[in-house]
């Protein structure tokens, strides 16, 4: 199933989001929806070696170095604190799936998720912290449309929802 | 080794994420060319403070080793500065003697003892005979004239100062061809007394005493202070002058021994004069 995931995801991003030019300059980038689908269980390193390799993949089919790589990694690690952040400790240690949660809760894991990732990535593209204003202007311009695609994808493909 | 794994595996998150991300920055740094650019243009600069850290470091801990360096050139240059001077004097027809025109040879040395505070005075000096020191030689500082070598060990000799009761070194005013005895009175550390400058001479406040041609010892020239006051006695035909001395005499540091290869010879010759 995560092997699934991975291929889909991959292949939408590539093939169909990222040849999308919303007002010319957007792109909506989802990778880190293989994030959000990861099980809760699922052991760290596995988790991040998962993601670095979707991103490495996706960057070289997207000519984009390796910043969904670092991004994905990145958000990978940071994954149990930001689950913490989104369903509270004991939701995190007393159930199974963090999709037991509200959709509110799902909604603002993700969210967490998609920032961390464009704010890595965009980090990483820009490479100067002298231009920081950049980084959350550009991370600040994607981060809505990237979004509102990963929610729309996220609970059409929701566990709950099968 | 054990240890070392175990730590290994505590982190092994962290140090997965360290590997990954380096790796991923190493392609991006090596592929595109906007990030290659940053990189080096960043990495280019702090490799530079660090240089630049570590070069002045390096310069701090090696100011001693410089320090001996540049006395040793200066006792060169000093060597050069005597010879120019004393073919100068050659050519000024000072000097008769025209067998050698470079007699003087210069030895760096440091002050490892040294008194002001009595009637005679002594400087132990950390070069001997070892270094070719012997009796007799003249010793200066880069401020002027400091005294005279008196006892020679393998590693050490000490130095009849300026300071001394029974000091007495020939010396004359700055561009003028009277000279005199330069003595100590033994009251003041900073003043000494230049005696037998006959009251034809004119002399004013403030002129310089040089070492005078007629030491066997001194290299003519060399600056011992200038003159604070002078009067002369009733019912005498010369100047009693006080000199002011150019070296600080309780501070002492960096000094330079000279040697004067025709010292024995004109001593010899003179003495046969004396028999």
């Amino acid at each position: 199933m995560a092997l699934l995931r991975f291929v889909a995801l991959f292949l939408t991003q590539v093939f169909l989001l990222s040849q999308m030019h919303w007002f010319d300059a957007v792109s909506p980038m989802v990778v880190v929806l293989f994030l959000y689908w990861t099980p809760l269980e699922r052991n760290r390193l596995l988790s991040m070696l998962g993601a670095f390799s979707l991103g490495l993949l996706t960057d070289i089919a997207l000519d984009t170095v390796a910043f969904n790589a670092i991004a994905l990694t990145i958000a990978a690690y940071l994954r149990p604190a930001l689950l913490r952040l989104s369903y509270g400790s004991s939701v995190i240690f007393h159930t199974d799936s963090q999709f037991s949660g509200t959709i509110g809760q799902n909604l603002i894991y993700l969210f967490w998720l998609v920032l961390t990732h464009h704010l890595i990535f965009f980090i990483i593209e820009v490479f100067e912290l002298g231009q920081a204003f950049v980084i959350l202007k550009e991370t600040a311009f994607h981060l809505p449309f990237s979004f509102l695609v990963a929610a729309v994808i996220a609970i059409l493909f929701s566990p709950q929802k099968r | 080794m054990g240890r070392l794994l175990e730590l290994l595996f505590k982190w092994r998150s962290e140090v997965l994420l360290v590997f990954l991300v380096l790796l991923a920055l190493g392609l991006t740094v090596t592929q595109s060319y906007h990030q290659k650019a940053i990189w080096l243009s960043s990495s280019g600069n702090l490799m530079g403070s660090i240089h630049r850290f570590t070069s002045n470091t390096t310069v701090y801990f090696t100011l001693k080793k410089r320090n001996n360096q540049l006395q040793e050139e200066n006792a060169h240059l000093r060597a050069s500065l005597y010879q120019a001077q004393f073919e100068k004097a050659l050519i000024d027809g000072n000097f008769t003697s025209s067998d050698t025109l470079t007699p003087y040879e210069v030895i760096p040395a440091k002050v490892v003892k040294n008194s002001v505070l009595r009637k005679r005075n002594y400087i132990t000096l950390n070069k001997g005979s070892n270094y070719g020191v012997t009796p007799d030689m003249a010793v200066i500082s880069d401020q002027g004239v400091i005294g005279i070598v008196e006892q020679v060990s393998e590693n050490y000799s000490t130095i009849m100062s300026l300071l001394h009761e029974e000091s007495s070194i020939n010396a004359s005013i700055k561009g003028s061809a009277y000279f005199g005895s330069l003595v100590w009175n033994g009251k003041k550390f900073d003043r000494c007394q230049l005696y037998d400058i006959p009251k034809t001479a004119t002399i004013q406040i403030g002129d310089s005493i040089v070492t005078g041609g007629m030491s066997s010892i001194f290299p003519p020239g060399i600056l011992i202070g200038q003159i604070s006051q002078f009067s002369v006695p009733q019912n005498s035909s010369f100047y009693s002058i006080e000199v002011s001395l150019s070296n600080e005499m309780p501070n002492l540091s960096q000094v330079y021994i000279i040697i004067n290869r025709d010292q024995s010879e004109r001593r010899t010759l003179e003495s046969l004069n004396d028999e």
